[in-house]
């Protein structure tokens, strides 16, 4: 997979340069991977992994190492007043320290914190690129038995050169062709949008086969959706405070039933297989750029 | 001297009751063909906020096709005239022109240039002869707004060319709205602007990207101070849910550490003396 190469690549070379960077991809799209990578390229690496806005929270930051990994970024801000102490308080640890900091970044809410705060100035960002259906299939037939769909395989894999639909300039338009496909990979990578975990979700699931209600949601639901999107598995505590209280466990309801989201204990989880779904609805929403 | 020509000599236009029948089923299809299209592309806009200005701009010039395109099919055959015919024709369109319905005749060449100028379209926040609202239909004869209080507006196209016209988003899905708040000159400003900033940037209908920032701008008013606070909006029709979304969070947090309001008769006062 050339495409996750090159990520690597350019997270080496950042950590050769010292410049701080900013791996991004969308929700099970391969970052942890990368930031796995970076981990093993160097000697020295402290890593350190947020798994929630209250452990991201007032987190004292120490570490002696020349490279450090930080992962879970998106944990770092709440969009409620005084959200962004937290991230505040790591750009300045950031920027006072010696060593390189790999930090890795759920898209939308890099997106957003890019807008809204100075981490791009801080860090570059280094997108994990989407897979094509072919890689796709290649991923699939790694770690899945795929006998059944042996032709489908062959067929996406044959031609090594890009087809026309992968060399389209619109990410939205190509997806939605192979959506349309009648191959079973092709159908797969159109679904999850050209994202490995999402695309390992849909075949595990065999969702491919099943067709969803399209999602329709009042504005507060769709906003909820945004921050779990944005955060891949949120607690309710957080949600009560940036989504209104009083409509949010009719929303999570909602989300629940349209199967976007699931629960984990008091937590709220993005479902992989309706993660393309949920990002189409937030789009045309407006509320993801 | 000026040539006249006796009604006796001008040829009669060939209209019967067929003729009117007719034209009264292509205007009816006329109708339903627009009432369709318009139903049809409102469906396809309403899908994409992104999109949606873009798609609703063909309303209105798809409907000035349809009902031109019924008008020539209708009046094309039967005024198929002669010079005595035109002349007397013109004498009569000037007569009628001139008893009152040139006020009509304005509107529908306003909504022409309207539909060909584009100072609006239809989903665009504009200020129209006094009324703002979202243009919601751009007619043959006006264009109607839906004001923040969800009144309807109808206000007549020609106004378009002797009014002057604001439109704050000109086609484009956000728009930028600017909340005030009015401060004791002994407020902690750097705070307050903190605040405002925060619930700008953190509001659920905001709009971020590298040309549409936030930003707090702190006026001496004369007694108070006011902090003007400017963002983009997403979607257009979100525009008061932003306010209060904003305004509601900023108030909470002055009200939680005390940060001082100004006394309303203050700025009441001054607005008495700008007025």
């Amino acid at each position: 997979m050339d495409s996750f190469d090159e990520a690597v690549d350019s997270v080496r070379e950042a950590i050769d340069r010292g410049d701080n960077v900013a791996v991004v991809s969308d929700p099970y799209g391969g970052r942890d991977a990368v930031a796995d990578e970076a981990e093993e390229y160097t000697l020295g690496v402290e890593r350190i992994s947020f798994s929630s806005v209250a452990e991201a929270d007032g987190y004292e930051m120490s570490f002696g190492g020349q490279v450090c990994v930080v992962e879970g970024c998106r944990y770092l801000y709440t969009r409620r007043v005084d959200g962004f102490a937290p991230v505040k308080s790591f750009l300045q640890t950031v920027v006072e320290s010696d060593a390189t900091f790999v930090t890795t970044w759920n898209s939308y809410a890099w997106s957003y914190a890019a807008q809204a705060t100075e981490v791009d100035d801080i860090f570059d960002d280094v997108r994990v690129p989407s897979l094509s259906s072919a890689e796709i299939a290649e991923l699939l037939s790694s770690d899945y038995d795929i006998s059944e769909f042996l032709t489908d395989y062959e067929e996406v894999t044959a031609d090594e050169s890009p087809s026309l639909r992968e060399r389209l300039p619109f990410e939205r338009l190509r997806f939605g062709i192979e959506e349309a496909s009648d191959n079973v990979f092709e159908k797969i990578s159109g679904m999850s949008r050209g994202n490995p975990g999402v695309a390992r979700a849909v075949f595990e699931s065999r969702s491919w086969q099943t067709d969803d209600e399209p999602l329709d949601l009042s504005y507060d639901d769709a906003f909820a959706l945004y921050v779990v999107v944005s955060k891949e598995r949120v607690s309710r505590d957080v949600l009560r405070r940036v989504v209104s209280p009083d409509s949010l466990e009719t929303s999570l309801r909602k989300l629940s039933d349209s199967g976007v989201v699931g629960f984990d204990g008091d937590e709220v989880v993005l479902r992989p297989q309706q993660f393309a779904d949920a990002v189409s609805y937030l789009e045309r929403r407006r509320l993801v750029w | 001297m000026v040539n006249t020509v006796p009604v006796e000599d001008v040829p009669p236009v060939g209209v019967d009751a067929g003729t009117v029948a007719a034209a009264v089923v292509v205007f009816a299809v006329a109708y339903l063909a627009v009432r369709l299209v318009t139903y049809a592309l409102t469906r396809v806009s309403e899908a994409s906020v992104e999109r949606r200005i873009t798609v609703k701009m063909f309303v209105p010039l798809v409907k000035f096709v349809i009902y031109l395109a019924a008008l020539y099919y209708v009046l094309g055959p039967v005024l198929d005239l002669s010079s005595t015919q035109i002349l007397a024709f013109s004498g009569v369109l000037g007569a009628v022109l001139g008893l009152g319905i040139k006020d009509l005749f304005a509107d529908i060449v306003g909504g022409l240039v309207i539909v060909l100028e584009r100072p609006y379209r239809i989903g665009d926040m504009v200020e129209l002869d006094d009324h703002y609202g979202e243009v919601t239909d751009i007619g043959i004869r006006s264009t109607e707004l839906t004001t923040l209080d969800d009144d309807t507006v109808n206000v007549p196209n020609y106004l378009f060319f002797t009014k002057s016209v604001t439109n704050s988003n000109d086609g484009a899905p956000e728009m930028m709205v600017v909340t005030r708040f009015h401060l004791s000159p002994d407020a902690d400003l750097d705070r307050a602007v903190e605040v405002v900033r925060d619930a700008l940037r953190t509001s659920r209908y905001v709009y971020l990207s590298d040309d549409h920032g936030v930003d707090v701008r702190v006026e001496d008013s004369g007694g108070y101070v006011t902090l003007r606070g400017r963002a983009y909006v997403n979607d257009v029709r979100n525009e008061g849910a932003f306010r209060t979304d904003v305004t509601e969070r900023v108030f909470d947090v002055f009200d939680d550490e005390g940060i001082e309001v100004a006394d309303p008769s203050a700025f009441l006062r001054s607005d008495r003396r700008q007025e």
